[in-house]
């Protein structure tokens, strides 16, 4: 059952049309990652979610029902800006926002803590926001999102200017989150960390959704890729002018093609033979960096 | 009673009037199924409540706020214990009179000594030049010589001065006793001559009696300005520090943006009143240390009536300055923001001041007392001057109250509109009229 309904979420600001209609669902258990070009709406739409932006149209339910002040209070959010307060403890910081959102004082101190140990910042309860490195913040930030256990987590670019350990660490608790039942929305550039950690792709642009669906649905349809490395060749211009097929990438001697439908892979190859030893060839499934700009052409 | 029926009637009046609003607007906007009002055990979880919480806590630790408070207690005292220095001293003027000076002559310097409030001693020098000795080496101040002559070492302090005063008074007194035995009367009718006393004077047309304020009002309302400065000024920065901050988006994804700043006020509010509670305390322990004449009997009125227009003041400024908080990220944007609402403020301040130490109050004094940016320092002032009565003082408390519920609903709006907003600079027009 969906627990986060949008329907037909509408805003301008002046002649900018920030959302046009905009709607999807968020399923409980499952990841959704948010995309979408910079200006798409991304944003707008999460703190439309918040009630942070006046609508001209649309509503937002959660269960079904229209989401006000309450419901908000069981959801997280973390924003693409990260704020906390510079100078306050960040133990402190995280029982603060854990008690604004209904906890009481031990309960967001208790879980406070846990979640501060959770993602690496055991020992440094008392120390300053300020203190801390780009990447700690943005773990403080986190633990602020999630201290009162949410039963839907919004997270704008969550993953951004993090290392690669800091990436493991917050991609494992987005995706236990989903597994424990809950509605995981997130926004990304990083396409190859959404298709990795995301069960659910929406991808919007001009505030309208111009793709939605599981990642398998999204990755499976359309052209193969055909993925061919020659011998000694660097580049794709023995097979250009190759009728029905399209150069998709170049990498490293790699060149990965587009089949259109009625070609001949038989063809391609012999194609290959001509320039050289074939030392690769094999179809593979369309990357969501090619959904995403597919979807956008 | 007069505290009774002066202050805590209006103030009465003002919670109540203040939970009538918020309830009306509490039914119109929620619908009553999902909300319903925090009994006082959950008040500390209730977001406002937090909010307030967390700007008490913030501000006790911090060491400006010792410091403006210590600062503040002692000036207060200072301001009452310095002049009394000058009461408890009274001149003592140590007298020299000739062997054989007439008891009569004595008399006349103990009689003027006493009504300049001079305490004399007076003893007996042998000669012209042992006295003068004496009051070259400090051990004599005055001597009466039998040659009709007073000395002293620079006339007791001089023109313009109790001693000086003191002086030219027992100077001619004792001229005109000289005279009067010069010229052989009896002792009645001697008797008769020195029991003089002036003619009444009596005016047809009597002129207004000049009211000054009382002197209690006049260092409240230097107290009040100094403080709703600085806790305008922390509303201010608070608000800024939490938009340039971004922590405000996440704030308000869990809090509505009138819990936001009516917590923000409501905590600051509290340490105003923990501030205005300790300065006055060190008021009254300094009053009564030195017997002040500052804090009398009908002080407790007053007292009130200070207190009740500070809070006033406070909240109504307190809403203003939130709302141009929101609308900047830096100081030097602040500054040119919140200058036309500083304006008013500064001016009730100095005009209040002015009007305290004048004979009779202006017409537009009066009427600025029922104009809530300055009537926090006018209607003080007129109740320190006995200038207004529980209608007029009661009718200014409600057109207060209705003005900052007014400006408060605005502040608000302008707060939901301004506090994302990132980048170039807001001007009034645009958040006046467009949405967030």
């Amino acid at each position: 059952m969906p627990v986060l309904e949008i329907s037909g979420l509408r805003r301008r600001f002046g002649d900018l049309v920030a959302l046009d209609g905009l709607s999807f669902t968020v399923e409980a258990g499952v990841v959704t990652g948010f995309l979408g070009p910079n200006g798409a709406g991304k944003t707008t739409t999460m703190r439309a979610i918040f009630g942070l932006v006046d609508l001209d149209g649309g509503e937002i339910r959660v269960d079904g029902q229209i989401v006000d002040g309450e419901r908000r209070r069981r959801f997280g959010y973390m924003p693409e800006e990260r704020g906390l307060y510079p100078t306050m403890k960040i133990l402190d910081q995280v029982e603060y926002f854990g008690r604004l959102h209904g906890l009481s004082r031990r309960e967001a101190r208790t879980k406070g803590a846990q979640w501060l140990t959770r993602l690496g910042l055991e020992g440094r309860e008392d120390a300053k926001v300020d203190e801390l490195s780009h990447g700690n913040q943005q773990r403080v930030q986190l633990a602020s999102a999630l201290v009162h256990e949410p039963d839907v987590l919004i997270l704008d670019e969550p993953l951004s200017g993090l290392d690669p350990t800091g990436i493991d660490d917050i991609g494992a608790i987005i995706v236990e989150r989903a597994r424990e039942g809950r509605a995981v929305v997130f926004s990304s550039h990083q396409l190859d960390l959404v298709e990795n950690l995301c069960d659910v792709v929406t991808i919007i642009d001009h505030g309208r959704v111009v793709a939605h669906g599981s990642v398998d649905e999204l990755v499976s349809a359309g052209s193969p890729r055909l993925s061919v490395r020659v011998e000694g060749v660097r580049d794709a211009s023995w097979i250009e002018s190759f009728p029905g097929v399209t150069v998709s990438e170049v990498n490293g001697g790699a060149v990965r093609l587009v089949l259109d439908e009625g070609v001949s892979t038989d063809d391609v190859l012999t194609a290959a033979r001509t320039v050289g030893r074939v030392t690769e060839f094999s179809l593979h499934r369309r990357r969501l960096s090619e959904v995403f700009r597919e979807a956008l052409s | 009673m007069s505290l009774l029926r002066h202050v805590l009637g209006p103030a009465l009046g003002l919670v109540v009037l203040t939970t009538v609003l918020l309830r009306r607007r509490r039914r119109r906007a929620t619908p009553p199924t999902t909300r319903r009002e925090p009994s006082t055990r959950e008040w500390t979880r209730h977001p406002l409540g937090l909010v307030a919480g967390r700007e008490i806590r913030q501000r006790l630790h911090s060491r400006s706020f010792t410091i403006s408070v210590l600062i503040t207690m002692v000036a207060v005292a200072a301001i009452i214990v310095v002049p009394t220095f000058h009461h408890s001293a009274p001149l003592h003027v140590r007298v020299g009179v000739a062997p054989g000076t007439p008891n009569s002559t004595v008399a006349l310097v103990h009689r003027d000594a006493h009504s300049f409030g001079v305490e004399v001693s007076v003893t007996t020098v042998s000669s012209r030049s042992v006295a003068e000795a004496a009051i070259r080496h400090h051990s004599l101040d005055l001597a009466i010589l039998p040659t009709s002559e007073l000395v002293t070492r620079s006339g007791l302090g001089g023109s313009g001065t109790t001693g000086g005063s003191f002086l030219s008074t027992l100077a001619l007194s004792l001229g005109q006793s000289s005279a009067l035995q010069a010229a052989h009367l009896s002792a009645t009718q001697l008797l008769t001559l020195q029991a003089t006393h002036p003619f009444s004077q009596i005016s047809l047309q009597p002129s207004t009696p000049r009211r000054h304020v009382d002197p209690l009002v006049l260092v409240g309302i230097i107290v009040m300005f100094m403080m709703i400065n600085q806790y305008a000024q922390w509303i201010l920065m608070g608000v800024m520090e939490e938009k340039s901050s971004r922590v405000v988006e996440v704030l308000l994804s869990g809090l509505r943006p009138v819990e936001m700043i009516g917590g923000k006020v409501s905590g600051i509010g509290l340490v105003a009143l923990l501030q205005s509670g300790l300065t006055i305390a060190s008021a009254l322990i300094a009053s009564l240390a030195v017997g002040s004449p500052l804090v009398r009997a009908h002080a407790s009125w007053t007292l009130g009536a200070l207190l009740l227009w500070f809070l006033l003041g406070y909240v109504f400024y307190s809403w203003v300055f939130a709302a141009v908080g929101s609308m900047v990220e830096r100081i030097d944007q602040a500054q040119s923001l919140v200058l036309p609402f500083s304006l008013p403020l500064m001016a009730g301040y100095i005009y209040s001041l002015v009007e305290a130490s004048s004979t009779t109050v202006s017409s537009l004094f009066r009427l600025l007392a029922y104009f809530p940016p300055t009537a926090l320092f006018a209607m003080p002032t007129l109740v320190g001057r006995g200038d207004v009565g529980p209608i007029g003082f009661t009718v200014a408390v409600l057109i207060d109250v209705a003005a900052t519920v007014l400006i408060a609903r605005v502040a608000a709006g302008i707060y939901r509109r301004a506090i994302l907003h990132t980048g170039a600079r807001l001007r009034w027009g645009d958040v006046l009229g467009r949405r967030r």
